[in-house]
């Protein structure tokens, strides 16, 4: 018995304690950043999803894992190359828009009348009549009539 | 035969260049007359200011001086008023003057209605001066807020005139122009060398933008005798809807115009 008692004496000295298994440990608390939470979140959804799969194989879902990365690296690459592209591409190197009068100069053939003095009275007549119309404003604004003080008294 | 230069240089001095001086003022007529009309609006917004502080001096003091101050600014404002408003129909007159499109008929109706205010304004403006009284003056100017109340349509007309004949006038010359192209589509179509039904079709829209363009104006011109309301005040709401119609014709003047255009194309280029 005293030896026992000079061992619990000695005891808590030497060996490091031990906490039950039904005990909390007093202390702070260790703070995780809500990123890694979330990604916890995530990983925890994923397994149970996959987990709800039909599949019963381990192999099987190794397949289907590798398919689904190659599916989401696959949509990546196809929206990030044209933007990647994009933002190299130099101003000066933009393809000009084609308007459709353009096109139909380059792809149509001119008939015996495009040179005919006639036509072309009528094609600058269009011409003028067009840039008449750019300028043209209904109303006459500037001759709104003046705001004049109509209301004289010394009441 | 020794003398033929010199006739030569007389003619030339007698009737060329006196002529290039006459057109070159009545081509500056309205930007003259517009130029008058701010000038005179400027001058009429200061004696406007200077009647207001003088109005308030008498109304606060009430002394012989401070009437006599009063009546001066009051006559200085009344006579810039009339200015303004002569000036103003003057360059409305101009304006008038210079647009095509508008029928001689009308140019010369709205000319004398706008020449008559003219008149009595100027009169009234001399009137002035001979006011010894606030009360004479007060009323020579309810006189003139009469006056101008009742001529107020004339200037509504005017501007509701001025906008149709812009209109009207390119109107005008793009239907002689799809005349032009008629009458070439038709020839072509005679040659028969080139395949003409789609440009007659397209002949066919554009008139169609021309009718619409046509019928929208007519509506407008059915809103004018309405602008003026019975208590006599014109109705600014009803001005902008006449605008508003005037703009949709102009749209279908441009659809015309670029209908025009692609047929013009068409005649060009092969089928």
């Amino acid at each position: 018995m005293k030896i026992n008692m000079e061992q619990q004496e000695t005891e808590p000295f030497i060996s490091t304690p031990t906490i039950p298994q039904n005990q909390v440990v007093a202390g702070p608390v260790k703070k995780t950043s809500p990123a890694v939470n979330k990604l916890k979140e995530v990983k925890e959804k994923l397994s149970v999803i996959l987990g709800n799969l039909p599949f019963k194989s381990s192999k099987v879902k190794k397949v289907f894992l590798i398919i689904l990365a190659i599916v989401i690296v696959g949509a990546l690459v196809l929206i990030l190359v044209p933007l990647a592209k994009k933002l190299l591409q130099k101003p000066g190197e933009e393809v000009p828009a084609v308007t459709t009068s353009q096109l139909t100069l380059t792809t149509k053939k001119p008939s015996r009348y495009a040179t005919e003095p006639k036509v072309l009275n009528i094609e600058s007549e269009v011409k003028a009549r067009e840039d008449e119309l750019n300028l043209v404003q209904v109303k006459e604004s500037s001759l709104n009539p003046p705001p004049l003080n109509w209301d004289v008294n010394f009441e | 035969m020794k003398f033929l230069p010199l006739i030569f240089l007389a003619f030339i001095f007698g009737f060329v260049v006196p002529g290039s001086v006459n057109s070159q003022e009545s081509k500056l007529t309205y930007e003259r007359a517009y130029q008058d009309y701010t000038y005179n609006y400027d001058i009429y917004r200061k004696a406007n200011s200077e009647y207001e502080s003088y109005r308030l001096q008498y109304l606060q003091y009430k002394t012989l001086t401070a009437q006599e101050n009063a009546r001066e600014a009051t006559a200085k404002m009344l006579m810039t008023r009339d200015e303004v408003n002569k000036t103003y129909l003057t360059a409305i007159r101009a304006r008038l003057s210079e647009t095509g499109g508008i029928t001689d008929d009308k140019k010369d109706s709205l000319y004398a209605q706008i020449d008559s205010q003219v008149k009595w304004f100027s009169n009234h403006k001399d009137k002035i001066p001979s006011a010894g009284s606030l009360e004479d003056l007060i009323k020579d100017s309810e006189e003139a807020t009469d006056y101008y109340q009742a001529g107020e349509f004339t200037i509504y007309d005017s501007l509701v005139t001025i906008s149709m004949g812009k209109i009207a006038d390119i109107r005008g010359k793009q239907e002689k122009t799809l005349s032009d192209i008629k009458s070439k589509v038709s020839e072509i179509r005679d040659n028969g060398d080139k395949d003409t039904a789609v440009l007659e079709r397209w002949i066919l829209d554009t008139e169609n933008r021309i009718t619409r363009s046509r019928e929208k104006e007519l509506e407008a011109l059915a809103i004018l005798p309405q602008l003026k309301s019975k208590q006599g005040k014109i109705n600014i709401g009803l001005y902008d809807q006449i605008i508003s119609k005037l703009s949709e014709s102009l749209q279908y003047l441009r659809d015309a115009n670029s209908f025009m255009k692609e047929i013009v194309n068409g005649i060009k280029f092969e089928d």
